[in-house]
């Protein structure tokens, strides 16, 4: 599928938003879920490269978060807006969201907040939703989309590892300390990020009993379950990324 | 008005006259509609490409590797990618024989392809036990027998890489089923034309290659190997020559149809294997880049046909002018 690119913008340092036109893609994508964009024309780099769905507009767009980590992002980067965008989408299984719970915790380390945006706005429209965001990232310049959430109203809870931007720690350690003041109240956890604040989110909520969330990234082949690459060790089995999740039940995973 | 109507009656007279080309090749008894198949273990259980390609379209579908009993697979992580490649060490995970019988064969005999399934065992007997299953049931054209998958500890390429055990197990297989047989071998050997005659000798009815080879890759970072395997199968454009150098030996070395794998991502790809020799290709890896890539090379082998005047794909093979 082709998708023209209509803007593609560097936010700062190593990372870029990328707007294409996708009514297909715009028409379908659920929170959570994920596209494979071809990054490069020629065989090296070979494979496609799965990117979550940052954002959805009315305009029939859709946004792609990401940060350069490697010879596939850095080639995208350079993409210039205008072109065509080689994408296919929407793959894999996005959040559950419970209609019976009011309030969403979204806890995103570092770029992991890239498919939490898309799931704010799917709660928001819900008027009764109340959404939390715990952010953490190394430095301030990874911190991200704070002005999204803060149209969303949401509350925002920051952390960064070097205190260069709300408190000094880590962001599961800023979590924990808000779970002690539930008092009994249900939330629902969504989270993304390293896999080490992935598991520690996962233990924290489990031991209060709150259902959790956790889109998780994998090195991927084909992004639609032919491959079998993208395995992780489930409770019963390997399971994969790209068809059992992304998103994943947190307790589904053997952490 | 008449002479109007005729006239695009005559045109449409000619246009009937100028044929597509045929693209059927005849396989080990199977009749094939083009030369194109897919390769085992790069196109899961075939249903899944089903939202991206009609099946229809395929002169065959190979399945991902099947054993008597399902297997786990390797731990992660499985895949990496390397210049103009990728290395796998996924470890033949399946759901095993009777689950697919059960659950898989029954949405893909609906197509109108050919089913050719690829099985493997960690012993002689478990070959035969998957092909004695395979045998009883309908609807699965051919075997495709694996006796080249690096990955493993037992079976695969430890079998594949000995002359005598790869006899062996050839042999069983072929005395415990009356489908037809393609052995797929191992391009980790010395001479490839030694594994592709015992193939001819132990009564398969074709041979495949090129299986993956055997490959590594390092994280300088972290100094690990990029595998939870440590080593791992290199696919991709990357081993296309060697492929086909591979199957051009074999070609001239045995009398049975050579199927060609290795590295094809477009339809010019798979016309230099038919050249060499290669009876029918397989698309493997160019799968994930890009789901429809069978059905690209289908008809880009049709448009190179018609291009040149030629009627019949069969005037191809093996017409490489050296």
């Amino acid at each position: 599928m082709k998708a023209k690119i209509l803007s593609h913008l560097n936010l700062a340092g190593p990372y870029y938003k990328l707007k294409l036109y996708s009514p297909y893609i715009y028409k379908n994508a659920m929170p959570g879920q994920f596209a494979m964009l071809r990054v490069g024309e020629t065989s090296d780099p070979l494979l496609r490269r799965p990117f979550s769905i940052h954002k959805k507009n009315p305009d029939k767009t859709i946004e792609i978060l990401y940060k350069i980590v490697g010879k596939g992002t850095g080639l995208l980067s350079t993409i210039v807006k205008g072109k065509d965008m080689d994408i296919i989408g929407p793959l894999g299984n996005g959040f559950v969201i419970d209609k019976k719970i009011k309030n969403h915790t979204l806890v995103a380390g570092g770029i992991g907040i890239a498919p939490l945006l898309f799931l704010a706005h799917e709660l928001s429209r819900d008027k009764r939703s109340r959404i939390t965001l715990f952010l953490g990232a190394r430095h301030k310049e990874d911190i991200l989309c704070i002005q999204d959430f803060k149209i969303l109203k949401a509350r925002i809870n920051i952390s960064t590892e070097d205190g260069s931007l709300g408190k000094q720690g880590l962001i599961s350690e800023l979590f924990e300390v808000s779970l002690a003041d539930l008092n009994g109240q249900k939330i629902a956890v969504y989270s993304c990020g390293p896999n080490n604040m992935l598991r520690e989110i996962h233990r924290l909520a489990a031991a209060k009993g709150l259902p959790c969330q956790v889109s998780l990234e994998a090195r991927m082949g084909c992004g639609i379950g032919a491959c079998l690459g993208c395995a992780v060790e489930g409770k019963e089995g390997y399971e994969k990324v790209c068809i059992d999740g992304p998103v994943f039940d947190a307790g589904e995973i053997k952490w | 008005m008449v002479a109007k109507a005729e006239g695009k009656r005559l045109k449409a007279k000619g246009k009937k006259e100028k044929q597509s080309p045929n693209l059927s090749v005849e396989i080990a008894g199977m009749v094939l509609k083009n030369p194109v198949m897919t390769a085992s273990g790069t196109f899961g259980y075939g249903i899944e490409y089903a939202p991206y390609i009609d099946l229809n379209r395929l002169g065959a579908i190979v399945l991902k590797g099947l054993s008597a009993r399902p297997r786990k697979g390797n731990p992660p992580p499985r895949i990496c990618e390397t210049p103009s490649g990728m290395l796998n060490a996924i470890g033949l995970e399946n759901i095993g024989a009777e689950a697919f019988i059960k659950e898989k064969l029954p949405l893909l005999t609906k197509y109108d392809t050919k089913i050719i399934l690829n099985i493997f065992g960690d012993s002689i007997p478990e070959y035969v036990e998957v092909a004695e299953v395979f045998d009883r049931v309908d609807g699965i054209t051919g075997l495709e027998i694996n006796i080249s998958c690096p990955n493993v500890q037992k079976g695969g390429m430890v079998f594949g890489a000995d002359p005598v055990i790869a006899s062996e197990v050839l042999t069983a297989v072929r005395n415990a089923t009356s489908l037809p047989l393609i052995a797929k071998l191992s391009p980790n050997v010395t001479d490839i034309t030694t594994f592709a005659k015992i193939a001819e000798d132990s009564g398969c009815n074709a041979v495949s290659l090129i299986n993956t080879l055997l490959g590594m890759a390092v994280d300088v970072r972290t100094k690990r190997p990029m595998l939870a395997n440590i080593t791992g199968g290199l696919s991709g454009p990357a081993i296309k020559p060697v492929a086909l150098r591979m199957v051009w030996q074999a070609a001239k070395a045995v009398k049975i149809p050579v199927i060609g794998i290795g590295g094809i991502m477009t339809a010019e790809d798979a016309i230099e294997f038919l050249l060499v020799g290669a009876r029918a290709v397989q698309i493997g890896t160019a799968n994930f880049v890009n789901p429809t890539a069978t059905v690209d090379i289908i008809e880009g082998i049709e448009e190179y046909l018609t291009k040149n005047n030629l009627s019949d794909i069969n005037q191809i093979i093996g017409r490489v002018v050296i």
